[in-house]
């Protein structure tokens, strides 16, 4: 029974896409109803799911498909990611059925909106490596219509890096599945773990294939490129859910290849530790200059999952005193879905709007819009991590868990980690501050409070929502943390934590962090991107004249490698035409000496004897011939050149044929 | 003389295209009636032979041994001629169609019936001197179809057919000489005919597999004797489709089955190393196909380079002599066939509604004909290999074959040509869809539904094959077993 609950929560949302459709293609109210119905049902259904697994986890197993069967497998540990995805995708559902009402494509919009959503419960729920590939590519291909629904250039273009990248690398992953199956013979992720700890070297390219391949997900520097260009592009709905839930993603494949497979290889956690930090800092950084406000959040999203990479470096570098570092990752999973969402759906309001997510256009436009200023502080205060907001709760987290390791480690390198952590999250707070002061502080003649009426219930609903569970985690964070008790399991371990989170040792780096984003804001924002042009205030983004890691490096070195492969294949393709062509003109070249009266007997002999052979092939025109052409004045070549008129193709490749043999048996006679 | 049923699925079509050329029909209506039903039968005629579970062999005659035409059933041949037989028909339903806008329907339809005679005759062919026999007929078959349109240019790229062809042919033949002069036997036989390995020089069997390897390497579209395949892209959709995607190609390969598994033995090429030199035109194949197809403009040649690649797919999986390279390379013949036969009907389908040939002018073209398109994409991620489709699942065997074989670079340019079909395909469809004006309803142009619903149960076939490959998987499996 309940293994039947299972297959349903991963086929309903694959279902309801296709009734979906066809009801939209009736009637478009009665499809919205229906969306929001499926995505609840789901989500109710996988609420109600929670007792069963908490008490165990649940699998299931259908033999015969794509050869190795399905298996599918839920435990408390993917519980939580399931749970969220299901959870987001009901918000990002009802916003949806305001938001998109202005765009095209509505019915491939929700359709494709829900078969994303199935496949990444697929994700989730894939026990099989296999299963889970094949879910992977389907939500790459679904998510790209997301991303390219606008269908205009910037957004086409977007798409196309995107579905690029995601080619690309879902092929390196598979090579990373074929090294292993083949090296281990499993494809089950738990035998897989046990297998393994015995293999060689070759572990670690097997672990950094499969890295490499879900890294494009989780936008690891330096294949990051993808993601603030389809961010911004996706509608907003859209750009929450690719943000909140598909980036985790690939960080849910990390996690289980470095946590699980690898049972949190030293070597390895030690690289995702560094990765998480060049991702925290370089995202972060990047979003300082940014001046769409989407695309800022997409830098973001992009500095968090450096967060949550090294936390999943911490895993392994603290051993057996992991449990912490278990925490601090779930926590900020969680916790970043929640507050990205949340901020996704506040700009998504403004682009509703105004169709425009520039900061200089937007700029003062939320000065007297109450519900909207509020909803978007929360969750502005929640990514920085101050208190009473969850950010605050995970952010502290792993930072303790980073101190242990600085304790346990006691090396130089981990003083300047810390360093690095908080100059993350100060960069955190300056481009937030940048947001908030520039589209809900700064004063716009142009935006008096009017729009009021476009922005509905439906819109702000969700907002609200995600907004209470921000600050209900922020204040009381043992309610869920009780419930991750179980999670720790699927990483072999059973433990504990607790914190006073709310304490001076804890507000400490959070004030430090403050104080220094505001010192960046003022500093740098202010100070070098803030340009006063005419009695108008505009940012400047002198990042765009930076190199582009897209532009500049990965577009020439595959364009250089295009050209030359080109070229080298051209030359084979007509390999074999080029060298007989050659063969005939040089003979045609040989022919072309004009054999004059007068030369020695030799050649005027060797003359005939061709003749003879022509009149051999070439009877028809023997007696034409004769009459008109003197013997000394013609030449071979005319004599070829009439051979090869006259034959017909079959003939000709009769005489091949002859010939080719001739060769080879005098070869082989010799 | 059980045996002898074997002859019908065989002789009946070839016999049915000539008494074709002589019935005068009524109405197109009888005459479409006379050929659907033809290909029906012959294909219930296929499935009668392959369901008696007994090995039949028949002798049709016999001058000595090497003079000896020798038919024989055994399951890879079944595997073949099912294949053959069941994509004749959904091409005969296309081709009905199809060919009504083109001129010389009754020459069209007598080659084509032949033609399913022809290829029955190669899977069903119990030795070697059979199997040239029917091969060389397949090329003369085939040849009025490729020059169908009797334009300078089909008759330049018929020549070119001929030619290559006929010397493919010309290198089968010596390698036979040859063969039989060391053998005295060219019998089909698991494991080969070469029983007496030390006495014979392994220089010479290596020098006769490479002869016979390219001979039949000419059809399976081998570099460097791969340019006659874009070039017949001049003959009407249904031969580019069904000929030159799966039978013609296919029977190279499967030649190439018969040459290593059953007439050298699986242990022989590997003692001389015979899959050594010809992996690198293979790995040539792969890479070359895949990347000229990229500089195609014209749809037809960009799929028929792609063919190109794909047909180095099979060859690898057969020149790296162990079971799962086998198996993933017998299921890519099969899912190739499926795969192609859609792509290229769907191209059919745009040329016959608006005359469009080339990638430029098909922009928007998506909104017009949406299921036809649709299928489309969905035959093109699975061309990619791309899961749940069937391409994946050939795919997944072949790497894991590579890398059982210790030959990590196969699986890395399986992978790197993946990235390239993806390059070459998705463009296709890309403008198909997201460029353009949009359409009205009213303005959809799907083609008819006689090229429509071959269309459909295709895609049909290639999910339900990616999903539940265990089905044709099985049956592989118990061929390679008993081969390798």
């Amino acid at each position: 029974m309940n293994n039947i609950v299972l297959l349903v929560i991963l086929l309903l949302p694959l279902v309801a896409s296709l009734i979906s459709f066809l009801i939209g293609r009736v009637n478009e109210r009665n499809r919205d109803i229906f969306n929001i119905i499926a995505t609840g049902a789901e989500l109710i259904l996988i609420t109600l799911f929670y007792k069963k697994v908490s008490v165990q986890a649940v699998d299931l197993f259908v033999p015969d498909i794509m050869g190795t069967g399905l298996y599918l497998k839920l435990d408390m540990f993917r519980y939580m990611f399931v749970w969220i995805t299901a959870f987001i995708w009901f918000l990002t559902t009802i916003y949806s059925t305001q938001y998109i009402l202005k765009y095209k494509h509505r019915n491939r919009y929700y359709s494709f909106f829900l078969l994303t959503l199935g496949s990444t419960i697929g994700i989730f729920i894939s026990e099989n490596l296999l299963n889970l590939f094949t879910f992977f590519e389907i939500m790459s291909f679904t998510s790209y219509f997301l991303v390219i629904h606008d269908e205009d250039k910037y957004s086409h273009d977007a798409g196309k890096t995107y579905i690029e990248m995601a080619i690309a690398g879902g092929l390196i992953l598979l090579m990373g599945l074929f090294l292993l199956y083949d090296y281990t013979g499993a494809l089950n992720i738990s035998e897989i773990s046990i297998v393994m700890v015995s293999l060689g070297n070759i572990k670690y390219l097997i672990s950094a294939l499969i890295i490499i391949g879900f890294g494009v997900k989780a936008s690891i520097v330096p294949l990051h490129v993808w993601l603030p260009k389809a961010h911004p592009a996706a509608p907003a709905p859209a750009s929450a859910v690719l943000s909140g839930i598909l980036i985790k993603t690939g960080i849910f494949g990390i996690l289980i290849t470095v946590s699980i497979m690898m049972n949190g290889d030293i070597i390895l956690s030690s690289i995702m530790f560094v990765l998480g930090f060049i991702n925290m800092l370089m995202g972060g950084f990047l979003a300082l200059f940014q001046r769409n406000i989407k695309r800022i959040l997409a830098y973001s999203s992009m500095s968090q999952a450096g967060y949550i990479l090294l936390g999943i470096g911490l895993i392994g570098l603290l051993k057996e005193y992991k449990e912490i570092a278990i925490y601090g990752v779930m926590m900020h999973i969680f916790n970043h879905a929640i507050f990205k969402v949340l901020l996704f759906l506040g700009v998504g309001i403004i682009y509703m709007i105004l169709h425009e997510a520039s900061i200089n256009v937007v700029r003062g436009f939320g000065r007297h819009k109450v519900i909207l200023k509020i909803v978007f502080l929360i969750g502005a205060l929640s990514v920085m991590g101050i208190p009473g907001f969850n950010g605050f709760i995970s952010k502290t987290i792993l930072h303790e868990a980073l101190s242990e390791a600085h304790h346990i480690y006691n090396n130089i390198w981990f003083t300047i980690a810390e360093i690095a952590f908080t100059i993350g999250s100060s960069f955190t707070v300056a481009y937030l501050l940048k947001i908030f002061v520039a589209v809900f502080i700064d004063d716009n003649e142009k935006y008096r409070g009017q729009y009021k009426e476009h922005i509905k219930l439906r819109a702000v609903f969700p907002m609200v929502i995600l907004s209470c569970i921000i600050i209900y985690i922020g204040i009381k964070p043992y309610t869920i943390m009780s419930i991750m008790v179980k999670t720790v399991e699927a990483f072999g371990i059973e433990g504990h934590f607790e914190t006073d989170f709310f304490s001076l040792t804890n507000y400490k780096p959070v004030m430090i962090s403050v104080l220094l984003g505001l010192l960046i804001y003022y500093t740098v924002i202010k100070g070098k991107l803030l340009r006063i042009t005419n009695g108008k205030k505009e940012y400047i983004n002198p990042s765009l004249n930076w190199i582009s890691l897209e532009n500049d490096v990965y577009i020439p070195v595959v364009r250089t490698i295009f050209v030359i492969s080109s070229k080298i294949f051209h030359f084979v393709d007509n390999l074999i035409i080029n060298i007989i062509e050659c063969i005939i003109s040089g003979i045609k070249m040989l022919n072309d000496i004009e054999f004059e009266n007068g030369e020695t007997k030799t050649i005027k002999n060797s003359n005939r004897l061709n003749y003879k052979k022509f009149f051999l092939y070439n009877k028809a025109h023997k007696i034409k011939k004769n009459k008109t052409t003197n013997v000394e004045d013609s030449n071979l070549g005319n004599i070829v050149g009439l051979i090869r008129r006259n034959m017909n193709s079959i003939i000709y490749s009769v005489f091949i044929f002859a010939m080719i043999l001739t060769i080879f048996l005098i070869v082989l006679v010799l | 003389m059980r045996g002898i049923s074997i002859l019908f699925p065989l002789f009946f079509p070839i016999i049915t295209s000539l008494a074709f050329g002589t019935i005068k029909f009524k109405s197109k209506r009888a005459r479409n009636i006379y050929l659907t039903s033809t290909i029906i039968i012959n294909f219930l005629f296929v499935i009668n032979v392959s369901m008696t579970n007994a090995s039949i062999d028949f002798h049709l005659f016999k001058v000595n041994d090497f003079l000896d035409i020798y038919f024989k059933i055994d399951k890879i041949g079944i595997l073949f001629s099912l294949l053959a037989s069941c994509l004749w028909i959904f091409t005969t339903f296309y081709s009905i169609e199809y060919m009504s806008h083109e001129r010389k329907e009754k020459r069209f339809f007598i080659f084509f019936i032949l033609t399913l005679g022809i290829t029955v005759g190669i899977a069903f062919s119990g030795n070697l001197f059979t199997l040239y026999i029917f091969y060389e007929l397949l090329t003369l078959a085939t040849f009025p179809l490729v020059i169908h349109a009797g334009s300078r240019e089909a008759l330049e790229s018929g020549k070119k057919y001929l030619v290559y062809s006929f010397t493919g042919a010309t290198f089968v033949l010596l390698g036979m000489i040859l063969l039989f002069s060391i053998s005295n036997n060219m019998t089909f036989i698991e494991y080969g005919v070469l029983t007496d390995l030390n006495s014979i020089n392994q220089n010479l069997i290596l020098v006769i597999y490479m002869i016979l390897f390219l001979g039949f390497g000419v059809k399976a579209a081998l570099v460097p004797f791969h340019s006659w395949l874009p070039s017949a892209m001049v003959a009407p959709t249904p031969v580019s489709s069904l000929l030159h995607a799966v039978a013609v190609v296919k029977s190279g390969i499967f030649a190439i089955i018969r040459i290593t598994y059953f007439i050298f033995g699986s242990d022989v090429i590997n003692k001389v190393q015979g899959d050594f030199y010809i992996s690198f035109l293979v790995i040539t194949t792969i890479l070359l196909g895949s990347l000229l197809a990229l500089h195609q403009e014209n749809l037809k040649k960009r799929l028929a380079y792609s063919t190109v690649s794909q047909l180095g797919y099979i060859l690898l999986g057969l020149v790296m002599i162990n079971d799962n390279a086998l198996t993933g390379g017998l299921l890519h013949l099969v899912n190739h066939a499926v795969i192609k036969i859609i792509l290229f009907f769907c191209v059919g389908a745009i040329y016959f509604m608006t005359g469009k040939k080339t990638i430029s002018e098909i922009k928007g073209i998506g909104k017009q004909m949406p299921i036809t398109m649709g299928c489309f994409s969905i035959a093109a991620i699975s061309l990619i290999g791309i899961p749940p489709t069937n391409g994946f699942v050939s795919k997944w065997y072949l790497a894991i074959g590579g890398l059982r074989a210790d030959r990590v670079l196969f699986s890395v340019i399986l992978l790197l040509s993946a990235l390239l079909t993806a390059a070459y395909i998705l463009p296709i469809v890309i403008t198909a869809f997201f460029q353009g004006e949009k359409v009205a309803k009213e303005d959809h142009i799907e083609p008819p539904l006689r090229m429509l619903i071959p269309i459909i149960l295709l895609t049909g076939i290639v999910i339900a094959l990616g999903l539940f490959p265990n089905f044709v998987l099985n049956f592989i499996e118990s061929i390679t077993d008993s081969i390798v």
